[in-house]
């Protein structure tokens, strides 16, 4: 077992770290108190390359194994303040892309794969409907064939990016009969009649990405558009699920790592009966658990990318990170907040922004609930 | 892989019931006998028995419904 990162590791993730702090945190409050996507900073980023990173060369990626992309995902989350920023970026690689790159068509790569790593475009990824959340295959969106094309009728709901995006993979029941096994998966682009983004929705965190519903209302969309087989659509979701759920929280970990920097420094520099409040273990325990937590976490994640970049199975893997990255984000942001004190609950610091940040992880991806279900289920319980 | 190879995995290994009597043509899936969680480690499983990959588009209904489908399935990998 090797711990080591490679020179160009080491190298990559220090530039994604220096390009995130010098350029993907600007106005920060001012958009999250908005609620305001920042097209500009997406750009920034996708220039920067990290749209591509994990997507092979003969696609226009940079062709990087998942272990050196998550390095370097954690930089960008240590360096940009933006927590929504890297969340979408995220939600995007590994939901939208690996999908798409993994069940499209030439036609379909060709077409939809080269602007979103250009950033140019941003999609969105529709499954969850108002009445199925945890329990994700249950749609009462339909795609009914009708000649060389499908209709497409439903309404999705919490959509990332459902308001702005240029087109969205979309799932929808072509045999209602057979359950999620009668689910296929759908391209569909923004501008066809009878697509409908409505707008943005407000939230408790990750306020600059935007959510919303999706409507699809008599949509007629190319038979080509079918994303994979028919009847494939529960299993294409459970694939680019297990990616999400792997990879996805990765900036959490910068984040934390971020959090523990400025916590030191706050604690050295504050001082109370005459020496700093680092020295009093009320102040220092909690910050020795942020870093417990994020190492913690480093290991899950690093494991379970490197079991995904062999094809090896990480179910079990990927249902640990999911569930301790999204609650070791909260306990760390909480902490950071209780040693900031009324310092950490203006908005100015940011500190309060990352708690809210934080709770997102607990729902988005398959809730926390869920990936303990399927610990216990792999468990043998 | 046999039937009564798939079988016995499910039964032992899924149900955790070795009384459970699957048949041939009986629904895996409609019937909810297997959960999602319980087809991804069946898939797992025949993937490290057979040493090959099963796409995920592959594991649809018509391939997994049945005990029989899934023997043609592999069949038809071989």
């Amino acid at each position: 077992m090797n711990f080591e990162w490679t020179p160009s590791q080491e190298s990559l993730a220090a530039g994604a770290l220096a390009f995130a702090k010098e350029s993907l945190s600007s106005d920060v409050i001012a958009r999250d108190r908005d609620g305001t996507f920042s097209f500009e900073l997406w750009k920034r980023a996708a220039d920067f390359g990290v749209l591509g990173w994990a997507i092979p060369t003969e696609y226009g990626g940079a062709g990087h194994d998942l272990v050196t992309t998550v390095r370097m995902m954690e930089a960008l989350g240590e360096g940009c303040q933006d927590n929504g920023l890297t969340f979408a970026l995220g939600a995007q690689m590994w939901g939208v892309q690996t999908a798409l790159l993994h069940f499209g068509t030439k036609e379909q790569i060709a077409k939809y794969l080269p602007r979103s790593i250009s950033g140019e475009a941003v999609a969105a990824y529709c499954i969850t409907e108002e009445s199925s959340g945890s329990d994700a295959f249950h749609l009462q969106t339909t795609a009914v064939r009708d000649g060389d094309e499908y209709v497409l009728n439903g309404e999705k709901v919490l959509i990332t990016f459902g308001p702005i995006a240029e087109f969205a993979i979309v799932f929808a029941a072509t045999d209602p009969s057979a359950g999620r096994w009668g689910l296929s998966a759908f391209l569909a682009d923004a501008e066809t009649p009878g697509y409908t983004a409505h707008p943005v929705e407000d939230k408790m965190g990750l306020r600059t990405v935007p959510f919303g519903r999706v409507t699809f209302d008599g949509c007629r969309i190319p038979a080509a558009n079918l994303l994979g087989k028919v009847g494939a659509g529960a299993s294409i979701f459970s694939f680019s699920q297990g990616w999400e759920r792997s990879l996805v929280l990765a900036p959490q970990l910068g984040a934390m790592a971020r959090q523990i920097k400025e916590a030191v420094a706050f604690a050295k520099k504050r001082r109370r009966a005459g020496v700093s409040i680092g020295k009093h273990q009320a102040v220092a325990h909690p910050i020795a658990d942020m870093h417990l937590r994020l190492e913690t976490g480093r290991l899950l994640l690093y494991k379970t990318a490197w079991l995904q970049d062999r094809g090896l199975p990480n179910l079990m893997e990927a249902a640990l990170t999911k569930t301790y990255l999204a609650e070791a984000f909260r306990e760390s942001s909480l902490a950071a907040l209780a040693i900031r004190g009324g310092d950490g609950y203006k908005t100015a610091t940011g500190v309060e922004r990352d708690v809210r940040d934080s709770i997102g992880g607990l729902i988005y991806g398959g809730t926390t609930d869920i990936q303990r279900n399927i610990i216990a289920g792999l468990l043998g319980l | 892989m046999s039937i009564e190879a798939l079988a016995e995995f499910i039964r032992i290994e899924l149900l955790d019931d070795e009384n459970q009597k699957i048949g041939p043509d009986d629904d895996l899936l409609l019937s909810e006998l297997l959960n999602s969680l319980s087809v991804t480690r069946l898939v797992q499983h025949i993937e490290e028995q057979q040493g090959i990959i099963v796409p995920p588009e592959d594991v649809t209904l018509e391939n997994f419904r049945t005990l029989n489908a899934i023997q043609t399935y592999l069949q038809g990998r071989a």
